[in-house]
């Protein structure tokens, strides 16, 4: 007999007991994960903030640079939006600075994330002085214990006599002929441009053919190029000819282009070859410039839309390294000059001339040198402190050094002097002025007794310029860490304790830049002597004498004489020195620094 | 024993039917919670994945000094860049932190070949590079990677000649006849170019 026992509960309870439990626990672990997607979610919209706080620190820092590039130091914490940002300002070189921001997000003192962001900046244009003295194929003479503490490297002879002394290497590059082999060039009415290295798929690039009149060494080629935005260097390469297009398994030369001498008005630059092969005569090459695709950042190449140049097309290609690469023709000429080499070089020397690092050159004369001697041609040296038989640092059979293009382009220069002209034209100057500020002056300006005129860079002097009884051009402090240069167009002469001065912050300097041409009558350029210290002087085209105890911290010309004392000094600093078109000159950002950290 | 009572049939069936409804309640409740176990833990870590994922690519693509075609940068190739795949060139990191010029890394990501539903990041470094190496696994459900390479203009283009890279994460969980996907969608531009 079943017994029924009324104290037993229904099973329902405990069922709907554990349903539940598990219903909470599902719910319990749904809220805290919910709560980490939160956090989560939170976290990334922090961190992007942060990033992009820091990203507006650096926009900030940029303008401010610009703004007062003397006065701007960073900034501790500036509030903006959700965060804050704070800026350090390192100079790590001349005109070059880094920029680290860095973005807080609520705050700097309790951030719940942070993030930091650098780049580099560099200011105005940047030239390159890679050597004391620098000589075209004018050469340079030494004499009477003139001395050059540094290297020197020369497109023509050097001459060196009475205890001159070179510290540094001593480079002489394989003669260059003094007139184009090939050349083309339009004329205004005729003028055309050839834009490339915009678009991709398209006009990347573009290629001059040529036929050499002489079989000989190449040495150059000078292209008239202006550009856009700011590209990047490019590489300039000599190719054989396959069936009327460049060949891209026959390189014969390469050499850079450096975007740096190029300026948004057409002007010519000259690119030298790294190795100077020999072409031959009556035989199809082809200059090819190699560019990528930017929109902003491109080139144009002057043509001849009359295509006076017959011996061979222009062409351009997408790209010149496919499998299969097409080549279009362009209907015009592009504007350029090849230069060929072939003619010997020499350094010479007498009377107890002395280099003391290595020399580089067809011919070694005469001469005492250190280290190594590296010739094809030599008599009467002694190398580490014996002749050239048996000895293990004489190297015979050298192959000459490549010629140098000069750090200054023609387009360089007419950049600065339309910076100057923009600033306003002043016929004449008299008397000493406090200040002579950016223009074009209009005829010769002469500084006397002790006249000290503090000059806002680039001015522009028509005439010549005349410093003398300790006058001084000195640049504005406001230019800090930048350089400037004053242009004459006729000459220059400094003469007892007569000098340019940079702005007083270390690094920077006024360079004194003669376009005088001096094979025109044989006049010097610019004439350096008595005291006259601590300067760069630059004549592209022109002599510079340095005589009676000249000291400067470099020198590049056409042909360079030294003589009684002179001394010019190198500075490890000129090799990264920046100009600027004014106080203000613009700060940009250098590509590829960019660091999220 | 004439207190003792029994239950009758009708209170049998109707306490079965109670027990029934109760019964069936319970279970639709604990599915029905699972369910929404399912869905919301899936879409938790989709979520965090995709946060976690989209956070380092793009401060990868914006560190980037372009595109390469293929990893290693020569030779035969490992991983090839496509649709994809992404190779990017990352500057090379001196000791100090600094960049070292004209030197890369290089970072992959694409799915994992072996495993198709992992994506997976690789870092790989030149030999001077102080940046650390590495091999991460940053979402485990992908159903793919698409990236399209942009030039300034916004214009499709070829990898290497890309400036900016649009990329779209998607993400696909299943279970039984549940499921959930998510994705996230970003256009980066390399700031090194």
């Amino acid at each position: 007999m079943t017994i029924l026992n009324f104290n037993q509960r229904g099973a329902i309870f405990a069922l709907a007991l554990i349903a539940l439990t598990a219903v909470l626990i599902v719910a319990v672990v749904l809220l805290s994960s919910s709560f980490n997607y939160k956090q989560s979610s939170r976290y990334s919209i922090d961190n992007l903030e942060a990033t992009t706080l820091a990203e507006a620190g650096i926009d900030k820092a940029v303008a401010s640079l610009n703004k007062a590039p003397s006065s701007y130091n960073g900034e501790s914490e500036t509030f903006l939006g959700h965060g804050s940002y704070s800026v350090a300002i390192t100079t790590i070189g001349p005109g070059i600075k880094q920029i680290t921001a860095t973005g807080y997000v609520p705050d700097k003192a309790n951030p719940k994330t942070k993030s930091q962001i650098s780049i580099q900046t560099s200011q105005g244009e940047g030239i390159s002085f890679s050597y004391a003295v620098q000589v075209g194929n004018g050469g340079l003479t030494m004499s009477n214990n003139s001395r050059v503490n540094g290297s020197i490297y020369a497109n023509g002879n050097i001459l060196m006599d009475n205890g001159s002394t070179i510290t540094g290497d001593a480079y002489v590059a394989g003669g260059t002929q003094s007139n184009p082999d090939q050349q083309s060039e339009c004329v205004s009415s005729n003028c055309g441009n050839f834009e490339f290295g915009k678009t991709s798929n398209s006009q990347l690039d573009v290629a001059q053919g040529f036929k050499p009149a002489s079989t000989l060494v190449v040495n150059k080629v000078a292209l008239r190029l202006k550009k856009i935005g700011s590209p990047t260097d490019v590489q300039i390469r000599i190719l054989g000819d396959n069936n009327g297009s460049p060949n891209k398994n026959n390189e014969r030369a390469r050499g850079t282009l450096y975007a740096n001498l190029v300026t948004n008005t057409y002007g010519w630059v000259d690119v030298a070859f790294t190795t100077n092969p020999v072409l031959t005569a009556n035989t199809p090459y082809w200059i090819v410039v190699d560019t990528t695709a930017n929109s902003s950042n491109y080139w144009n190449w002057s043509t001849d839309t009359l295509q006076g140049y017959t011996a061979m097309p222009a062409k351009w290609s997408a790209n010149w390294q496919a499998s299969n690469p097409v080549w279009n023709i362009t209907n015009s000429d592009l504007d350029f000059k090849l230069y060929m080499g072939g003619v010997a070089t020499s350094i010479t020397g007498a009377n107890n001339s002395f280099i003391q690092g290595n020399a580089y050159a067809n011919t070694l004369n005469s001469l005492r040198i250190s280290k190594h001697a590296y010739y094809q041609v030599q008599s009467l040296l002694t190398v580490n402190g014996s002749g050239c038989t048996n000895n293990p640092n004489c190297h015979p059979g050298a192959t000459d050094p490549a010629p140098l293009a000069m750090p200054i382009s023609d387009a360089n220069i007419q950049e600065w002097k339309d910076s100057a002209e923009s600033g306003g034209i002043q016929n004449g100057v008299t008397g000493c002025p406090l200040t002579l500020s950016r223009k074009k002056y209009v005829g010769n300006v002469t500084l006397t007794n002790n006249c000290i005129s503090s000059v806002d860079a680039p001015i522009w002097i028509t005439g010549n310029l005349v410093l003398d009884n300790g006058s001084q051009m000195r640049l504005n402090p406001s230019y800090g860490a930048s350089s400037g240069v004053v242009i004459v167009d006729g000459t220059i002469k400094l003469s007892n304790n007569g000098r340019m001065a940079g702005s007083g912050t270390a690094g920077s300097y006024l360079t004194a830049l003669s376009t005088y041409d001096s094979s025109i009558n044989g006049n010097y350029a610019i004439e350096s002597d008595n005291g006259s210290s601590s300067m760069i002087l630059y004549a592209g085209l022109g002599k510079i004498k340095l005589s009676n105890n000249a000291q400067l911290k470099e020198v590049t010309a056409w042909r360079i004489e030294m003589d009684n004392g002179s001394t010019v000094t190198y500075d490890t600093g000129l090799s990264g020195l920046f100009f600027s078109s004014g106080p203000q000159g613009s700060f940009t950002v250098i590509k590829g620094t960019y660091q999220l950290k | 024993m004439i207190n003792q009572k029994g239950l009758t049939l009708v209170e049998l069936i109707i306490g079965v039917a109670i027990s029934a409804v109760v019964g069936v309640l319970l279970i639709n409740l604990v599915i029905f919670s699972n369910n929404i176990f399912f869905n919301q833990t899936v879409k938790v870590n989709q979520g965090m994945s995709l946060n976690q994922g989209g956070s380092e690519i793009t401060d990868l693509i914006k560190s980037s000094a372009g595109i390469s075609n293929q990893y290693p940068p020569t030779g035969s190739a490992q991983y090839t860049a496509d649709a994809n795949s992404l190779i990017l060139k990352l500057p090379s990191l001196a000791a100090n932190g600094g960049i070292i010029e004209s030197s890369f890394d290089y970072a992959v990501i694409e799915a994992d070949t072996q495993a198709p539903a992992i994506l997976r990041k690789r870092v790989f470094i030149s030999g001077g590079s102080s940046r650390n190496e590495e091999n991460k696994v940053l979402a485990t459900s992908l159903k793919d990677l698409v990236l399209v390479y942009l030039d300034e203009n916004n214009n499709p283009i070829t990898a290497v000649q890309a400036s900016r890279i649009t990329f779209t994460i998607s993400l696909y969980d299943a279970n039984g006849e549940l499921s959930n996907s998510s994705s996230l969608s970003g256009t980066v531009n390399l700031k090194n170019l």
